[in-house]
């Protein structure tokens, strides 16, 4: 279960999400809201990359006490990836793929589900949008998490990707147990997964709906 | 005018400003924390009666108009800056002046010291030195103009040109802890340059000074010293550059030792030129 308790998170004293309490259990949940509510700040938060105030934990992990161990468990695709252009999307995902201890052959595996081994010796600077935005979404199934968050997964990429991407996350949720917290402002995209919960981001604050 | 002024004022000149404070800040001290301003006027003067003084100077001012036009070529070929080269609707008068103020503002550094310098020369009465100045100066700004000019009529050009280093590195794995060092060499490879050759120069300087002067470990400290301030720029880099591109870094689950150990690794491989020097 993720427990968000006192969350908020400002940028020059303006609050961009504010959370009293959000308890969200294992399975697939799904983040509505329009651009700018705070989807990815809420998600940047959880997965430990922005500063933000309050409690996050997974599983009785703390974010901040057990900061490595909570990092194993939870995974991030961002919505808008940067990645310095000069490398090559394999050098990125081996380095991903051995700080989150992945085995070699799941990084061979996933790579060629979604087709990123037919580029990923390149750098980056040569990649387009969807080509890079596989690329992130490839880094978020890497090691053994129980919590992967795909901020805007479905845009960018063509149609046989979304999919592949459909069907990692039903084998990743029903085979591995692993909870998906999804982000996406539109309303027909993730009708094909057995959404469990679905949640609001709106005024400043998240609520169930 | 003012829109295309502005424009360029905000993705290029603010961020330049932005990204360089350390250097800035690093070339105020060591110029104006060494140096007295007495100090300063009498290499103004020396510089105005020696010609060899006033071109090391002027070598000085181009390669800081080097490291300014290439991070200027670098933000107009970024993905982006590229609704810039909207900039080629304007008039060329428009343009001209636009781009020539953004290079007068971006050369501010040397520009204010060479008016310091214009001011000594014309009370020494040098006008030849004096307009010789100020022609350099207009030269730098034109020859950005003109740079820039040329990079908005050719946008994203494919160079056709052999890269042997980087075909040889991209059929090997980076390991993490030369991402920082790749990152200097492709795209901040001036500051890489100046940076190294003035922390270079200045232990060379020092260690120079021991053959005639007796045994003082201070001597070496404040070389170190100067040394490290040069480095704050690096320090700087690394900073804006984990923020920018590797904020998936701090999702990694790496311990505080292995991320300790990683900038050991990049700052020391970092540093060779000066252990080289040093040994």
């Amino acid at each position: 279960m993720l427990k968000v308790k006192n969350f908020s998170k400002n940028y020059n004293n303006h609050t961009i999400v504010a959370v009293e309490n959000l308890e969200i259990p294992e399975g697939i949940h799904w983040f509505k809201g329009i651009n700018g509510s705070g989807k990815s700040t809420f998600f940047r938060s959880v997965a430990g990359i922005i500063p933000f105030e309050g409690e996050i934990s997974w599983n009785n992990l703390d974010i901040r006490k057990d900061a490595v161990s909570y990092r194993m468990l939870v995974n991030i695709s961002e919505a808008d990836p940067h990645y310095p252009d000069y490398l090559s999307g394999f050098d990125l995902l081996n380095f991903i793929a051995e700080s989150k201890k992945a085995d070699p052959s799941q990084l061979k595996k996933l790579s060629e589900i979604l087709g990123v081994n037919v580029y990923w010796k390149s750098a980056i600077g040569t990649y387009s949008s969807g080509m890079l935005k596989k690329i992130s979404l490839l880094s978020a199934f890497l090691g053994q998490p129980s919590l992967i968050m795909l901020d805007e997964p479905l845009i960018t990429i063509d149609d046989l990707s979304v999919q592949i991407i459909y069907e990692l996350v039903k084998e990743y949720a029903e085979k591995q147990g692993v909870s998906f917290l999804l982000s996406s402002h539109q309303d027909f995209r993730f009708e094909k997964l057995s959404i469990k919960n679905m949640y609001l981001v709106q005024n400043q604050t998240i609520t169930q709906l | 005018m003012k829109t295309i002024t502005r424009i360029l004022s905000l993705t290029i000149t603010k961020e330049y400003y932005r990204q360089n404070m350390v250097f800035i800040f690093a070339v105020m001290m060591l110029s104006f924390g060494f140096l007295r301003a007495e100090e300063h006027k009498t290499i103004i003067k020396s510089a105005l009666n020696l010609p060899s003084l006033l071109g090391l100077i002027f070598i000085g001012w181009a390669l800081h108009a080097l490291k300014v036009t290439l991070f200027c070529l670098r933000m107009f070929e970024s993905k982006n800056n590229e609704f810039l080269f909207q900039i080629l609707l304007f008039s060329p008068l428009k343009r001209y002046l636009a781009l020539g103020f953004m290079q007068f503002s971006l050369l501010q550094l040397t520009i204010l010291y060479s008016l310091w310098m214009i001011i000594i020369g014309i009370e020494q009465n040098k006008m030849i030195e004096t307009s010789a100045i100020i022609s350099f100066n207009i030269l730098l700004i034109i020859a950005g103009i003109i740079i820039y000019e040329y990079r908005i009529r050719h946008p994203n050009v494919v160079r056709v040109s052999p890269k042997p280093i980087q075909n040889l590195l991209s059929r090997l794995r980076t390991p993490s802890y030369l991402f920082y060092i790749r990152y200097l060499f492709n795209k901040q490879p001036v500051l890489m340059l100046l940076g190294k050759l003035f922390t270079c120069l200045i232990l060379i300087g020092v260690c120079s000074l021991y053959p005639t002067d007796v045994y003082d470990e201070r001597l070496l400290a404040i070389g170190g010293l100067i040394t490290a301030a040069g480095h704050t720029v690096f320090c700087q880099q690394f900073f804006y550059y984990e923020n920018q591109f590797l904020s998936f870094n701090r999702n990694l689950p790496l311990s505080l030792q292995q991320r300790i150990l990683g900038y050991f690794l990049t700052y020391s491989l970092l540093l060779i030129p000066e252990f080289i020097v040093i040994l």
